[in-house]
C-alpha cells in the first residue's frame, strides 16, 4: 500500500496553528505523509501543494470565524486544477455567529467539503474517516 | 537605521510617520496635538490609568470584557449594554483583516455586514471607520476603552488611529509574531513596535496617560515562565521609547498554585528588570485573562471555566481580570454571552472579595522555580545582546534560546513541548534550547515523572494531544 499524502493548514488570514500542528503529528504517526503548510494559507497554496505531491486530501483548519468567506470556491478551484476528486475536510470554529451545528455542516458540505468537524475533534476521528473515504482499510 | 533598544529621535519618528498615515484615507485625518487635547478633556472615569490606580488602592479586582463588530452602531450597542451591566473596561478586538493591514478587505466586510444586517467581521475595523467615527464610541460610553492595537505584523497605523480615537492600546513584538504571524521578519516587527511605543510617548509626555496591554499568552499552553519572559522583553522595549503605563495580561494555565505563583512573579520580575535598566517611573499593572486554549462548547461548562479563571485572578491578587465569553468555542461573542460572563466575574469577585491564596511551601517553591526560569532566559538575552535587549532578542531567536510551543511563526525553532504534570501544572516535556538552569529542568522532569508513575505510561506526543483538549472535551 503506497503512503497517502495529506495537505494540512489554516486557511485565510488565520494564524491559530495548535490544531493543525497536532493534526500533522497525529497523521504522521498514523503513517501518512503530511505537507504541513501552517498558518495563513491561501486556497492557491493548498491546491499547489496538493498538485505537487499528488495528495489524497486537503485538511483545512479554521478558528477565527471567517471560514465561510475563506473556503468559498475551493472545490471549484480544485476541479480547475485537475483535483476534482480530492477529499476536502474542514474543521474548527467555522462561523462568527451562533448557529446549529447541522446548519454549519450543511453550509460547508454545499461548498464541496466531504467532512466537516466541530472544535475539539480528536485527530483520530479524521484519521478513521480518511481511511474509510480513501478505502484504505 | 541601526536596530537597537534606543529611544528614537523626533526626526526618525516623524519621517516614518508620513508614510504610515498615507496607508488609508483616515490616516490623514489624524492631528496629534488635537488628539492630545481631546484626550486631556476626557473625564477621569474614562481614563483607565486613573480608574486602575483607584482600584489598586481599594484592592479591588476590576473586570474587562472583549467585543468588536463590523460597524460603529453594532459595536456601540454592545458597549452600552455592557456599560450598563457594570463592566469596568471595554476591550475592542480589531477584525483579522485590520490586524493584517488588509484595509480593502475590511472595507468589503463592513459593506457586506451593512447589507446583510449582521457582522461578518470577527472584530472592529477601527482604521476604516477613522478617528471621527471611533470617537462616537469614546464619547458615548462612560467607561475606559482599550483596543488591541499592536497585533500581528505591522500595527503602526492601527496604533495611530487607536490612540487618536481616545482608546488605550497595546504593545508587543516577538510575542505576536509567534502567536499570530507566519513569515514576517523580527527586525521589521521590532521597528514597527518601536514606532507604536514612540507614538505612545508623544501622548505620555504631554500629560496623557496611555495604558498599553502587554500579552503574556503565547499559544496558551506554554509554560508560565516563557510567557513572563515575553512580557518583560516587551516592557523593556516600551519603556525605552517612553511608554509609562504597562498592563501585563497573563493567561492562566488553570492550575491554582502555579498560576498564582506566576502572577506574583510577573509583577516582581518585570519591576526588577525595569529598575535594572533605569526605568523607574513606569506603572506596571497585572491582569489575568481567561483560559486561552480549547474551550468547551457546552455553555454551562464554559461558565464554570470562566468562574475558575476569575477565581485564579482574585486569589492571585491581580489588578483586573480579562473575561472571555460563554460562547468562546461557538462564535464571536454577542452581548448576551458577554453579559453572562460579566455576571459570572462579578459574582466571583463579590464572593471571594479580598481573599488571597496564602503562602505555602508549594507556592514558594513554584515562585522560586519560575523566577529562576525567567531570570535565566532574560539574562541570557541581555548577555547575547551585550546589554542591548533587541540585539539579544534577535540572536536568541536564531539560537533557539528564545522559543515557544506550537508557534505559527516559521522563524522560531518551535522545539518546546508542554505537558501537564500529575496535578495539572504545565511543564516542559521538551525545552528545546532554552537556557534553563539544571535544577529547573530537573524539577520539571520530576513533576512529569510523578504523572508517568500515576498513569503508568510514558509522557509522549499522545499525552500532549490529550492535554490540549483535556479542558474542552
Amino acid at each position: 500500500m503506497s503512503t497517502t499524502t495529506v495537505v494540512t493548514g489554516v486557511i485565510g488570514s488565520d494564524c491559530h496553528v495548535v490544531g493543525t500542528t497536532l493534526l500533522r503529528y497525529a497523521f504522521e504517526k498514523a503513517g501518512f505523509k503530511v505537507v504541513g503548510l501552517g498558518a495563513c494559507v491561501s486556497q492557491e497554496e493548498f491546491i499547489n501543494a496538493a498538485v505537487e505531491t499528488n495528495a489524497g486530501a486537503i485538511l483545512v483548519s479554521s478558528i477565527y470565524g471567517h471560514a465561510p468567506i475563506d473556503c468559498e470556491g475551493l472545490r471549484q478551484k480544485c476541479q480547475e486544477a485537475g483535483l476534482g476528486k480530492i477529499l476536502l475536510y474542514v474543521g474548527g470554529l467555522l462561523s462568527t455567529s451562533e448557529e446549529d451545528w447541522k446548519d454549519t455542516e450543511s453550509k460547508f458540505k454545499a461548498l464541496g467539503f466531504d467532512r466537516v468537524y466541530p472544535p475539539s475533534t480528536l485527530p483520530a476521528v479524521a484519521i478513521a474517516d480518511i481511511r474509510n473515504d480513501l478505502a484504505l482499510n | 537605521m541601526q536596530l537597537s533598544n534606543k529611544r528614537w529621535s523626533d526626526e526618525e519618528f516623524f519621517d516614518m510617520r508620513k508614510e504610515v498615515l498615507s496607508w488609508w484615507p483616515t490616516g490623514k485625518e489624524i492631528d496629534l496635538d488635537e488628539a492630545v487635547e481631546y484626550r486631556k478633556k476626557l473625564p477621569k472615569h474614562k481614563v483607565w490609568a486613573d480608574k486602575l490606580e483607584q482600584a489598586k488602592k481599594d484592592e479591588k479586582c476590576l473586570l474587562y470584557v472583549m467585543l468588536g463588530h463590523a460597524t460603529v452602531e453594532q459595536t456601540l450597542e454592545h458597549m452600552k449594554f455592557l456599560e450598563q451591566a457594570g463592566a469596568d473596561l471595554l476591550m475592542i478586538m480589531p477584525d483579522a483583516y485590520t490586524r493584517k493591514r488588509k484595509y480593502e478587505e475590511a472595507e468589503r466586510g463592513v459593506t457586506e455586514s451593512i447589507r446583510q444586517g449582521k457582522s461578518l467581521l470577527n472584530g472592529y475595523p477601527m482604521v476604516n471607520h477613522g478617528v471621527k467615527r471611533n470617537r462616537v464610541l469614546t464619547d458615548s460610553v462612560n467607561v475606559p476603552i482599550q483596543l488591541l492595537s499592536c497585533c500581528d505584523e505591522d500595527p503602526r497605523l492601527n496604533h495611530e488611529v487607536t490612540l487618536a480615537s481616545g482608546f488605550n492600546g497595546q504593545t508587543m513584538d516577538l510575542h505576536d509574531l509567534i502567536q499570530h504571524c507566519k513569515d514576517y521578519p523580527l527586525d521589521k516587527r521590532i521597528r514597527n513596535t518601536q514606532y507604536a511605543n514612540r507614538l505612545t510617548s508623544y501622548y505620555e509626555e504631554r500629560g496623557v496617560p496611555v495604558n498599553l496591554n502587554i500579552p503574556a499568552n503565547l499559544c496558551g499552553w506554554d509554560p508560565l515562565g516563557m510567557k513572563i519572559v515575553m512580557a518583560i522583553l516587551a516592557c523593556l522595549l516600551a519603556a525605552e521609547q517612553g511608554a509609562r503605563h504597562l498592563d501585563i495580561g497573563v493567561t492562566p494555565t488553570c492550575h491554582l498554585v502555579h498560576d498564582v505563583a506566576g502572577l506574583k512573579q510577573v509583577r516582581a520580575l518585570t519591576n526588577e528588570y525595569l529598575h535594572r535598566f533605569g526605568y523607574n517611573d513606569v506603572t506596571v499593572s497585572v491582569a489575568c485573562s481567561s483560559w486561552q486554549g480549547d474551550w468547551p462548547r457546552d455553555l454551562y461548562r464554559a461558565a464554570s471555566l470562566l468562574s475558575i479563571c476569575a477565581s485564579i485572578s482574585v486569589l492571585g491578587g491581580v489588578d483586573y481580570h480579562m473575561l472571555r465569553s460563554v460562547q468562546e468555542a461557538r462564535a464571536i461573542p454577542n452581548k448576551e454571552s458577554n453579559l453572562a460572563a460579566l455576571r459570572i466575574g462579578q459574582q466571583v469577585i463579590a464572593t471571594l472579595g479580598k481573599q488571597r491564596l496564602s503562602e505555602s511551601d508549594e507556592l514558594k517553591l513554584e515562585q522560586e522555580m519560575i523566577a529562576k526560569e525567567v531570570r535565566a532566559i532574560v539574562d541570557r538575552v541581555i548577555e547575547l545582546g551585550q546589554g542591548d535587549i533587541i540585539a539579544g532578542e534577535l540572536k536568541a531567536v536564531q539560537t533557539g534560546e528564545l522559543d515557544a510551543a506550537f508557534p505559527c511563526w516559521i522563524h522560531v525553532k518551535g522545539k518546546v513541548l508542554p505537558v501537564r504534570d500529575a496535578t495539572g501544572a504545565i511543564r516542559y516535556l521538551d525545552h528545546g534550547n532554552l537556557p534553563l538552569p539544571k535544577d529547573v529542568i530537573e524539577y520539571h522532569r520530576q513533576k512529569i515523572a510523578e504523572r508517568e508513575k500515576a498513569e503508568k505510561r510514558k509522557a509522549d506526543l499522545e499525552m500532549v494531544i490529550e492535554d490540549v483538549v483535556c479542558i474542552s472535551r
